[in-house]
């Protein structure tokens, strides 16, 4: 039975989501071989994402069935605030099973998803938000420049685009520096990266904002409005991770008439499964800064019970007159009230 | 840098959610004055769904911002395996906002949703399967018959008048220790209860062999994830008291909302089912932060004050 009101029904306001949701995704099924600097790369991830927010974001981690070690992590990263709310699932239901849990809850205006070995870099998000700003019907921008070619939607985006006579459009060589990073990130071999030194990028820019935006995006980072991500959904989850079932976003945007952009500058960068490597030095300086956590204190304490005259007095006041009743209900919840703010 | 090939791209399929996701939404910030028993009555609902849930499914929890105790329990239950998919929420988005969040993301087709103080019994799921795959454009179907508002389920007594084969009867069909089980546990005096039975009214419809109540409550109840799926977002500024637009909505949308005959879910409270009497002996934790409360003789007056002033209050119920 219910003894008493609940307390919180009345007297206490919900939270409001961050205008900008943030959702990475982790699966590491054990730290030895491919994972086996896993939990190191996440911690960088982290606390690279909270170190270059422009404002306050709520961040979901979204775990796809990972060990014991990583769940422990994350779990002490929740307690002391830096996720906001944490996904656990016993299995892995896919990167794009993941994608469809995302993109139909997140409660933000604006949803970020990101792989967990991303590093993110100052002015990443200003520098997205400002694409939506800057262009009409943007689906989606990743904060970094989009180097593969034969992503669906490209082309039509920059049809679309062309169309515009505020927008020009132009054909780049990608800067071959953040191109060699770009492939280092991803351990793509010097094929590859000759390959794509070859291709030509398509860059819109605003004649009048003067802000530009490479053509196409990638699946590792984006960002994309609410509404939209609700369109996208349900996504085939057929696979792990496959590739194929991202390009589905691709398509979906495609189809509903929506941009595919992102920024010029490698404001994110692929960290891979390994923290060696090039960018060890900005590595370093992520870890060294850390991360501000709020100031979280258990403890434990057992009440004294004690019927004594006083309780009794009181008690029979109570029932006799509401005056009297309404008071101490009063006092109950303001008492509430701290003791409820004073546990958030 | 990557190096090597990320062994996740070989793995050629992912595991497929079952057809029904129960779903739990907690919220116990600390074990104190009207939350003394909740984590109790919480790991006895959970207990209970186990034990008397013979079909398949995946449990869901939503944690909307409890104490670190109940998240705790949370996480153990999650590494037994017993819960399946868990989310755990720094703040509390209010009712609504976790049901935003569990509706849209059920992985299921079939939604089961409950408050965390239900007690399930045998057969609650099955029965309630029933009732929701026979009868038409059913919007959510509760475990146990209950009386309440006629405006909420407007729709579905239009629909049982203007359908040939279904039967509708009006009257005081359920027992009163059905009734006021119900009414006493949402803390109803027995005063109030009396006169309600007394007042109020069933409508009992059959539909082929088989039959229901006119009704439903949003503390437990099944559904097709792809109609509540319609009726998101539910606002969710405030904790509590926002989600009678499920009802609303459902009814206004021509949805049936139906009861089974049986009691087999138990609205708990906040009490322990074997005990009523309010105990004043517990343990509670607390999460600090930086505030004039975190100074230890002050926070021990006050919850010392708080707990004798809810034992105060609700001892004249």
């Amino acid at each position: 039975m219910r003894i008493g009101s609940n307390p919180v029904k009345k007297r206490l306001q919900a939270y409001s989501p961050k205008r900008i949701g943030v959702a990475s995704i982790t699966f590491v099924p054990f730290l030895d071989g491919y994972f086996k600097e896993a939990l190191d790369v996440i911690d960088v991830h982290l606390h690279s994402l909270r170190q270059t927010v422009a404002e306050d974001i709520d961040l979901l981690v979204f775990d796809n069935g990972s060990c014991d070690e990583l769940k422990e992590f994350l779990t002490t990263q929740h307690h002391s605030g830096v996720i906001d709310w944490l996904f656990l699932s016993k299995q892995n239901l896919g990167k794009t099973g993941a994608l469809n849990w995302i993109f139909s809850a997140m409660p933000n205006e604006f949803i970020v998803f990101t792989d967990s070995d991303v590093l993110f870099r100052p002015g990443w998000m200003q520098r997205s938000l400002e694409i939506f700003d800057s262009f009409d019907q943007v689906g989606i921008v990743s904060a970094q420049p989009a180097f593969f070619d034969g992503i669906p939607g490209v082309a039509e985006a920059a049809k679309q685009l062309a169309e515009n006579k505020a927008v020009q459009i132009s054909d780049e060589q990608p800067d071959p520096g953040i191109l060699a990073e770009y492939c280092d990130g991803i351990g793509a071999s010097d094929d590859v990266y000759q390959r794509l030194l070859q291709n030509r990028l398509k860059v819109a820019t605003n004649q009048t904002s003067g802000v530009g935006a490479v053509v196409g995006t990638t699946h590792m980072q984006f960002m994309l409005r609410r509404e939209l991500a609700r369109k996208l959904v349900p996504l085939p989850a057929t696979m792990a991770l496959d590739p194929a079932d991202d390009f589905d976003i691709n398509r979906r945007m495609e189809a509903l008439g929506y941009l595919q952009l992102s920024l010029p500058d490698p404001l994110v960068y692929h960290l891979g499964n390994s923290l060696k490597g090039r960018n060890t030095a900005e590595v370093d300086q992520v870890r060294l800064k850390g991360v501000t956590s709020l100031n979280i204190t258990d403890s434990t304490e057992t009440s004294i019970r004690r019927d004594g005259f006083l309780k009794t007095l009181l008690s029979k006041a109570a029932a006799r007159s509401s005056t009297i009743n309404r008071f101490i209900q009063r006092i109950y919840s303001l008492l509430f009230d701290v003791l409820y703010s004073d546990s958030k | 840098m990557r190096v090597g090939q990320n062994p996740a791209k070989s793995l050629q399929q992912v595991s497929k959610p079952k057809r029904v996701t129960v779903a739990v939404v907690t919220y116990i910030p600390f074990l104190s004055g009207y939350y003394a028993q909740s984590l109790d009555v919480l790991k006895l609902s959970l207990r209970s769904l186990r034990a008397n849930t013979t079909e398949s499914y995946d449990l869901l929890v939503f944690d909307n911002g409890s104490g670190e105790e109940t998240q705790s329990y949370l996480r153990d239950e999650y590494s037994k395996g017993n819960i399946q998919f868990l989310t755990l929420s720094e703040q509390n988005l209010g009712k609504g906002g976790a049901w935003n969040f569990v509706f849209s993301a059920a992985p299921g087709d079939i939604v089961a949703y409950a408050d965390s103080d239900i007690l399930f019994r045998e057969g609650w799921l099955s029965q309630s399967l029933e009732i929701l795959e026979s009868f038409p454009k059913v919007g959510m179907v509760t475990g146990r018959p209950l009386r309440s508002k006629e405006k909420y389920f407007s729709a579905t007594l239009n629909w049982a008048e203007q359908t040939d084969g279904v039967g509708v009867e009006k009257g005081q069909f359920l027992p009163w220790h059905v009734f006021s089980a119900h009414s006493l546990s949402c803390g109803v005096s027995l005063e109030q209860t009396e006169e309600w039975f007394q007042t109020s009214y069933d409508y009992r419809l059959s539909f082929g062999s088989l039959t229901a109540y006119a009704g439903a409550a949003h503390f437990q109840f099944v559904a097709k994830k792809n109609v509540l799926a319609s009726l998101l977002p539910f606002e969710m500024d405030k904790p509590m008291g926002q989600v009678r637009t499920l009802d609303e909505n459902l009814n206004e949308k021509g949805y049936l909302r139906l009861m089974i005959s049986d009691p087999l879910v138990v609205h708990m409270g906040n009490v322990m089912p074997a005990q009523a009497e309010v105990s004043a002996s517990i343990d509670y934790i607390q999460k600090t932060r930086n505030t004039l409360w975190k100074w230890p003789p002050l926070k021990k007056m006050l919850l010392y004050f708080y707990n004798r002033i809810f034992q105060i209050y609700f001892s004249t119920k």
